[in-house]
């Protein structure tokens, strides 16, 4: 059992081993020198490439930024951010609501438990203040001073931060849906979600061209995109309505959609209370050869080709993943290896995925989303006519061609061949179903 | 005014790196167990900050940390630069008078290579930077449950090598 003395004894170890580790003073310099040749080769590169235009434009966008404030930690829009603006700003009893909101919300804040609101300095200073969709809505800013307290990171006491909170119409009452002060006192959530049901997104206009994406896209490849749209920044916001039924969880907000760095969001939402809509099925499947269940582990060890595969079932701007609690392996007629289980990410469905061949001759796809009331719920055709997958535990699976006699019986998993028309599934203690093979 | 923008962001990133370079090298550290590998990690992953200063300047932080946990966790990126250093890999060359906390710091970092990457990137994240499990998560594209399952057994291997067991088993 983990106790409070374990973690710590862990934690002072790490640092300990940690603390004597210090870098490089030239680092600034050689980081400098690297980076300036890599832009020059990237530079270079672009102009072979007649990207002139495209430079011209981003050399424009530069000029546009606000100078850094020198603080004694690293930038944040917070501090850069030209206050104050929105259609509300003019509205003192709004705004000394708000900041009396801020004032009684942090006693409730989970960074209440960091000591972020112990030393607060000067006033707080609302940055926006305007009616959205959603209601009214507005961020306020205060400086602090952080110190060593009980969940703070220790790197982040001894230093000034700025502390930001998202207030959003709650029952018609101005409320801090949410705050944040970011490691190093920067704080890095840059939007929000407004209004009861947070179907209003407010991201912070720090003179970046930004984009947003609602969800993902699944396709047959095993690959997952998502579909972005620039952001409309206006009057230092930029407020965009989601359609019903989008989870905020699964919003994302990003510069470069091609970087794995999504910024963060306030009030999502919990993001771990997920519903899991994998197969429970806890334990590994021979499609072929002897048809005895394997232990969990193994598995998963047998899934590992489609656990680590970072083209498979995989949002790199995505919380929460979740990789197959059960997994089918054999071998194809043609002699390749063939791994099947299923991935979901966030409240999506949980996909069925599969890999077929090995090391480069590898080849991944998707064979859609998981129906776990379906009498087979994993029921689908490789590629090349190599046959059917064919999964359900604790189930005899037997198959026909036409109107041929059954055959082929076999427990929990099997690779049927491709002419099988029909499967037949028996749950233990259950009645046969017979399953048609499109 | 272009040149001036530049010295502005290169002012801005020299501060940032002043301020958090040795947090994310020990960090670095960790997540590699081995200080070549953690120094050529940070160092990419600087330069390539510095190369998008105007794009990440709102957020550094969270940008070089997703940045190192990523490279950390994908083996490949950083592994083929420098071959992985033996145990004791100069970090603390060992001295008659801190022979045991020298030890000791070949133990942790010994498990630490034992760990599986993602494991061993909760730890760091959990025990050296008390990260909260959501935000690890979030970092590694998981679920808190991973995160949980993860920070406990890596917890208890490490718990293993730093706190002495009584022969009945307890921890003491």
């Amino acid at each position: 059992m983990t106790t409070d003395s374990d973690i710590a004894v862990v934690s002072t170890a790490l640092r300990d081993v940690a603390s004597g580790i210090e870098p490089n003073p030239e680092l600034v310099r050689i980081v400098r020198r690297h980076g300036r040749a890599r832009r020059r080769r990237r530079n270079a590169l672009y102009v072979a490439t007649a990207a002139v235009l495209a430079l011209a434009v981003a050399g424009g966008a530069v000029q546009w930024y606000m100078p850094f404030g020198k603080a004694d930690r690293g930038p944040g829009w917070a501090d850069t951010w030209t206050g104050t603006q929105g259609d509300l700003i003019g509205d003192q009893a709004y705004l000394n609501s708000v900041k009396a909101a801020w004032k009684g919300s942090h006693q409730a804040s989970a960074n209440a438990s960091r000591g972020i609101f112990d030393d607060l300095r000067g006033e707080p200073e609302i940055k926006w203040a305007a009616h959205t969709p959603a209601g009214r809505a507005a961020v306020v800013t205060q400086r602090a001073r952080l110190h060593r307290h009980g969940a703070l990171a220790p790197d982040d006491a001894g230093r000034m931060a700025t502390l930001v909170g998202f207030v959003s119409d709650i029952d018609g009452r101005p409320t801090v849906v949410d705050d944040d002060y970011g490691p190093g006192g920067t704080p890095e959530v840059t939007g929000f979600f407004a209004g009861a049901d947070r179907s209003t997104l407010i991201v912070i206009d720090f003179a970046e061209s930004l984009q947003y994406s609602i969800g993902r896209e699944y396709h047959p490849d095993g690959t997952v995109t998502r579909d972005w749209k620039p952001l409309p920044f206006q009057q230092g916001v930029a407020v965009v309505t989601t359609p019903k039924g989008v989870a905020a969880s699964g919003v994302r907000v990003a510069a470069d959609p091609a970087q794995p760095l999504a910024y963060r969001l306030a009030n999502t939402g919990d993001q771990w209370t997920y519903q899991d809509h994998r197969l429970q099925w806890k334990a590994g499947f021979q499609l072929t050869g002897p048809d005895t269940p394997q232990s969990v582990e193994a598995g998963q060890q047998a899934c590992e080709a489609l656990s680590s595969a970072d083209s498979v079932g995989v949002d790199l701007l995505g919380y929460a993943g979740f990789n197959p609690l059960w997994c089918a392996t054999g071998t194809t007629p043609d002699g390749r290896s063939v791994v099947v289980g299923e991935k979901q990410i966030g409240d999506d469905p949980s996909y069925l995925y599969y890999a077929l061949g090995s090391g480069a001759a590898i080849r991944y796809g998707n064979a859609g989303p998981v129906d776990a009331s379906k009498p087979v719920p994993v029921l689908f055709a490789l590629p090349d006519r190599q046959g059917f997958v064919a999964v359900r535990k604790d189930a005899t699976l037997r198959y026909r061609v036409g109107n041929g006699a059954w055959q082929g019986e076999r427990r929990n998993a099997a690779l049927l061949p491709p002419e099988a028309t029909e499967v037949q599934v028996t749950p233990a203690g259950g009645q046969a179903t017979i399953v048609p093979i499109k | 005014m272009g040149e001036r923008v530049d010295n502005r962001n290169d002012a801005a990133f020299e501060e940032f790196v002043q301020v958090r370079a040795a947090a994310l090298l020990r960090s670095a550290y960790l997540l590699t167990a081995d200080r070549q590998a953690a120094e050529d990690l940070l160092q990419d992953v600087l330069e390539q900050m510095y190369m998008r200063w105007s794009r990440i300047r709102a957020s550094p932080e969270a940008y070089a940390r997703q940045a190192l946990v990523n490279r950390a966790t994908n083996r490949w990126r950083w592994r083929r630069r420098r071959p992985e250093a033996p145990l004791t890999d100069g970090v603390d060359a060992p001295q008659p008078d801190h022979a045991d906390r020298v030890a000791s710091h070949a133990a942790v970092l010994g498990v630490l290579r034992e760990l599986p990457l993602r494991q061993r990137a909760v730890v760091v994240l959990r025990y050296l930077e008390d990260r909260p499990e959501a935000e690890i998560a979030q970092l590694l594209g998981c679920s808190v449950g991973t995160v949980k399952s993860h920070s406990a057994r890596g917890l208890a291997r490490l718990r293993a090598v730093l706190v002495p067991v009584s022969p009945d088993g307890s921890l003491r």
